[in-house]
């Protein structure tokens, strides 16, 4: 075991792990899917930072894990099966938000609010995953201001001196470049 | 109190029954290839023989030959590249851009017969509804790989339906080049193009409703 890197000695385990589980060993894939939680977290994190739907992302991946373990072959490595899940499945939540997203304004805009409400479970924190850095100034800007900080579109739009026709695509785009380049990196 | 986390752990855990590993990839892209060639060819041999001296043509003409075997090589690389994207981990955007190239290089071989044809272009071997079978046989190919990935686990459906379906595709327009008249011009719009109609249709589908190729999602 020694010299091997921390991805080898994943390797390893959760290969092994995965054997016993599609033998049906409901305690090794208890044991394998609170590891994987955590292994997928820190994966998310890193590319997406502190965004409030990394568990979101998370429960998908494992939910596609479950469905998709018969398709893992023994004689393949598994963290490369594993990380398409997590990529393609973050993606796919990423789409799903834009797209409640531009349902949400439409909603609000046609309800005539504007008075600054800040949404529900606003986040605190943030902290900038790499995926992040690669979205230009102002994307970035807009997912940090309407995503970590919590403002309304409205208040984004004030806050960036723009308007809010333009924070909205602002917001629409870098979720649709997060998720493009999630599944970039898959390829 | 447990979170949602732990309790989505729970219930998988519980749901947990054994699975059968799916065959190796290899063995499921090989099987397909050989059943849907096996069929068309049946196909094509119930309508009318091939071409008089067809297969003789191969051996003697080094450019037919060439033109067959970029054809050949087409399918094989579109059908890999196609299956390997039904399996998470196992997309390879190598073999796809190598398999579209080939499909490329296949059309241009058949097109620079206009200026130097491989055989000598004749009426020989004429089919009347080339252009039909061509269109028509590789629907069964394309079902049964939609049938088969449903039982994989596809992230990207058009990454699926693409290269597969072209090479479903394809195989009749390839064995057209030995069953009816040689032609460049009438290989390509009555052969190749009316060959790809399934492979536009398969991939609009996969792009509309890609469920149909996703069981249980």
């Amino acid at each position: 075991m020694q010299g091997l890197s921390r991805g080898q000695l994943d390797e390893m385990r959760w290969s092994a792990a995965m054997r016993c589980v599609q033998r049906g060993d409901e305690a090794a894939y208890r044991h394998l899917l609170a590891e994987l939680a955590q292994a997928l977290e820190r994966f998310l994190r890193s590319r997406l930072g502190n965004l409030d739907i990394v568990e979101d992302c998370v429960q998908e991946a494992l939910i596609g894990i479950h469905h998709a373990r018969h398709t893992w072959n023994p004689e393949r490595p598994i963290r490369p099966w594993l990380f398409a899940i997590a990529r393609h499945r973050a993606a796919d939540v990423l789409r799903r938000l834009s797209a409640q997203r531009r349902a949400e304004e439409s909603r609000l805009e046609s309800a005539l609010l504007g008075d600054g409400e800040i949404p529900e479970g606003a986040e605190a924190e943030v902290t900038e995953g790499w995926l992040m850095r690669l979205l230009t100034q102002e994307q970035r800007e807009a997912i940090q201001l309407t995503r970590f900080e919590g403002l309304s579109v409205a208040e984004a739009a004030r806050c960036a001196n723009v308007s809010e026709a333009a924070m909205k695509v602002r917001v629409h785009r870098a979720l649709r470049r997060l998720t493009q380049l999630l599944e970039e990196e898959a390829t | 109190m447990r979170n949602e986390r732990e309790i989505l752990i729970d219930t998988l855990s519980r749901e947990l029954a054994p699975v059968r590993p799916m065959p190796r990839l290899a063995s499921i892209v090989s099987i397909w290839l050989v059943l849907a060639a096996a069929l068309v060819l049946l196909l094509v041999l119930f309508a009318a023989p091939f071409r008089p001296f067809a297969v003789a043509h191969l051996a003697d003409d080094p450019w037919f030959a060439l033109e067959m075997i970029c054809g050949g090589l087409a399918i094989g690389l579109l059908a890999i590249a196609g299956f390997r994207a039904a399996v998470p981990g196992e997309l390879s955007p190598g073999i796809l851009r190598a398999g579209s190239a080939m499909f490329a290089l296949w059309v241009l071989v058949i097109a620079s017969g206009w200026m130097n044809p491989a055989l000598e272009p004749s009426m020989v071997g004429k089919r009347t509804h080339c252009h039909l079978e061509s269109l028509a046989y590789g629907m069964p190919a394309i079902i049964a790989a939609a049938w088969i990935v449903r039982r994989l686990y596809v992230l990207k459906p058009l990454h699926f339906a693409l290269p597969v379906c072209m090479a479903a595709g394809a195989m009749p327009a390839w064995f057209m080049q030995l069953a009816c008249r040689y032609e460049p011009g009438h290989a390509l719009a009555f052969h190749v193009l009316p060959g790809m109609v399934p492979a536009f249709l398969g991939v609009a589908i996969a792009r509309a409703v890609p469920s149909l190729l996703q069981r249980g999602r």
